[in-house]
């Protein structure tokens, strides 16, 4: 059953079917081959899941205050405060992309909304100021994976959300994780910024920090009230998202004039379609999981990769390369749909901790938004530079070699992933 | 916004201009229903703020507004080819092979909404039997997304197909 349901998925995908309609059709094809199971199961999993579950409305949510709050001005303000703190290295713009793009990460869940609103202004900006354009373009491509690690991300939304696990846990979970890498990314910018002599910026004065921090305190505020509201219980996940929509609906525009009116419909109608293109993906692998979980396939899965790897740090390996593997043409929220529901249990079984296995899958899956050939920072960052694939993945290679050395580390320690939850209570 | 399934538009030439307006008026109507979705949860939590008692089922109102975001948005999205599809193996195939891949992939997309909607005759009045736990709402309203999303979806379907039937046949004359 599970397998004709995964031959019609796997051969309508390479063909060129969109994964959510593959979902359904592989659905379709093993209910047409197995009478015992109801073809109804996928309008009716594909309403319930949807529907069932207040958390998983936090995805469009938080896709919608990252959208509204991805703005030219919020992005030039955190692109001041970052230059105000480690501009003044040499290659202090490469700190600054690094930098910024954690601090968007606490504002936004979804690495494409950062390359966008940040590699618009800082490629530019370092081409002018004598850095290569593909060094500049395949650090705004490799930094925007901060964004999903970071929280809030729609990533770790789905994860939890699959796995009935903590909101609240798993974004605790993703500060450290992300702040390793981005010291990570570090390392080839010391090298390279060294070996091509690239500029530093000028220390501000006190005074102007000051001023710098204060333009950027309306957008810090983002993150401040999310994770401060989630931290002390103030409001659940999807009412942090709510609340973070009406404040940057009403505050941005009073302190950097966007998004304006006009641009409003736009923002909506666009989130509105990302959530539909989500949302068609989760409510499709409804039937799917359905039938896998029926035809105890994960449970296969499990005693399967339980013979191959035993312990469990092989597990986390052998995981670790699929999702590089799949990354290369999977989009993140993908893999981890059509992933988790077969992998966790036997991940449970060798004693991973579901938050750090989590953690895990977020960071893995989300280094598909930049390897090549398919992978959509890629892409918007190969139409923001005008440049060719060929000519940013040389550049890219350093990059992704630091986060899977992170991932690494953060797949062998689980206690980087497990602190900060504990810490804070999410988990026992 | 780019995707792996945006060439799909650029592959099926410029959308024709009343097609293109409905289906971007969709996205304004999934986009209001997404604002009308965050406003029901933001005015929950400044109920619970201000210390009131919350409204009853409103808690309804977003979770089965996601139903209806998800189908009229995915079809905004279909007509764009903002999806996620794999391009890869499909783009490298010989022309001709090419657009009959694009005709048996849109084929059996086609008939994959179509059994959801006849399946929608079946479920839609079921659930209408059925009304929500808090604000008592017959569930049909919530099921009919599913056939009324599928008929939106098959749309932007048939036309791809059409499209590459045409240049497949072309080619061969």
């Amino acid at each position: 059953m599970a397998e004709t349901l995964l031959i019609v998925f796997v051969f309508f995908l390479l063909l060129g079917m969109p994964i959510s309609i593959a979902l359904g059709v592989g659905a379709l094809g093993a209910a047409l081959v197995y009478p015992v199971l109801n073809p109804i199961i996928i309008p009716t999993r594909f309403v319930g899941l949807l529907s069932d579950s207040f958390l998983l409305l936090s995805a469009p949510l938080f896709i919608l205050a990252g959208n509204l709050a991805a703005r030219g001005g919020v992005a030039r303000a955190i692109i001041d405060l970052a230059t105000a703190l480690v501009g003044r290295f040499r290659g202090g713009l490469a700190y600054v992309n690094v930098v910024d793009s954690m601090i968007f990460g606490g504002i936004s869940g979804s690495a494409v909304a950062d390359i966008s609103a940040l590699g618009t202004f800082l490629i530019p900006q370092m081409e002018r100021k004598g850095y290569d354009r593909d060094f500049a373009t395949a650090l705004t491509i490799s930094t925007a994976i901060l964004a999903p690690i970071i929280p809030p991300s729609i990533i770790a939304v789905i994860y939890a959300w699959m796995a009935d696990e903590s909101v609240a846990a798993i974004f605790a979970a993703g500060y450290l994780p992300g702040l390793l890498i981005a010291i990570g990314m570090s390392v080839p910018v010391f090298v390279i910024a060294r070996k091509r002599n690239y500029p530093k910026e000028k220390p501000p004065t006190l005074r102007e920090f000051g001023a710098v921090l204060r333009g950027a305190l309306p957008a810090l505020m983002i993150p401040i009230i999310i994770m401060g509201g989630i931290v002390f219980g103030l409001f659940t996940p999807t009412e942090a998202a709510a609340v973070a929509v009406v404040y940057a609906l009403v505050v941005p525009p009073l302190f950097y004039k966007e998004p304006t009116l006009r641009q409003l419909p736009k923002i909506f109608a666009d989130s509105a379609r990302l959530s539909g293109v989500i949302g068609l993906i989760i409510g499709m692998v409804g039937s799917f999981g359905w039938v896998l979980t029926y035809s105890k396939f994960p449970i296969y899965v499990a005693d399967a990769i339980g013979q191959v790897a035993p312990t469990w740090w092989m597990f986390m390996s052998l995981v670790i390369v699929l999702y590089v593997l799949l990354g290369t043409f999977l989009t993140p929220s993908e893999i981890i749909l059509v992933t988790v529901p077969v992998l966790l249990p036997g991940a449970v079984a060798v004693g991973i901790h579901p938050i750090h296995f989590g953690m895990v899958c977020v960071i893995a899956s989300a280094l598909g938004h930049v390897t090549p050939p398919v992978g959509l920072c890629l892409f918007v960052g190969m139409s923001i530079s005008g440049l060719p694939m060929e000519k940013l993945v040389p550049s890219l290679l350093p990059f992704i070699a630091a986060i899977i050395v992170v991932l690494f580390i953060v797949a062998f320690i689980p206690e980087i992933s497990l602190y900060l939850p504990r810490a804070f209570g999410f988990i026992k | 916004m780019a995707s792996p399934g945006g060439e799909a538009q650029a592959e099926a030439g410029p959308a024709g201009g009343r097609w293109a307006r409905f289906y971007d008026g969709l996205g304004y109507v999934a986009g209001s229903i997404l604002a009308i979705m965050a406003a029901a949860v933001f005015v929950q939590v400044v109920l619970r703020f201000v210390g009131r008692a919350g409204i009853d089922g409103l808690e309804e109102v977003p979770r089965y507004l996601f139903v209806w975001l998800v189908m009229l948005g995915a079809a905004a999205a279909m007509h764009r080819g903002e999806h996620t599809a794999l391009l890869y193996f499909r783009d490298r195939l010989p022309p001709r092979l090419r657009d009959a891949t694009i005709i048996l992939v849109n084929a059996a997309g086609i008939a994959f909404f179509v059994v959801l909607i006849k399946l929608a005759f079946v479920l839609v009045p079921n659930a209408q039997l059925q009304t929500s736990a808090g604000l008592g709402l017959p569930l049909g309203y919530v099921y009919a997304a599913v056939p009324f999303g599928a008929v939106l979806m098959i749309l932007p379907l048939l036309r791809n197909l059409v499209l590459a039937g045409r240049a497949l046949w072309l080619k061969r004359s």
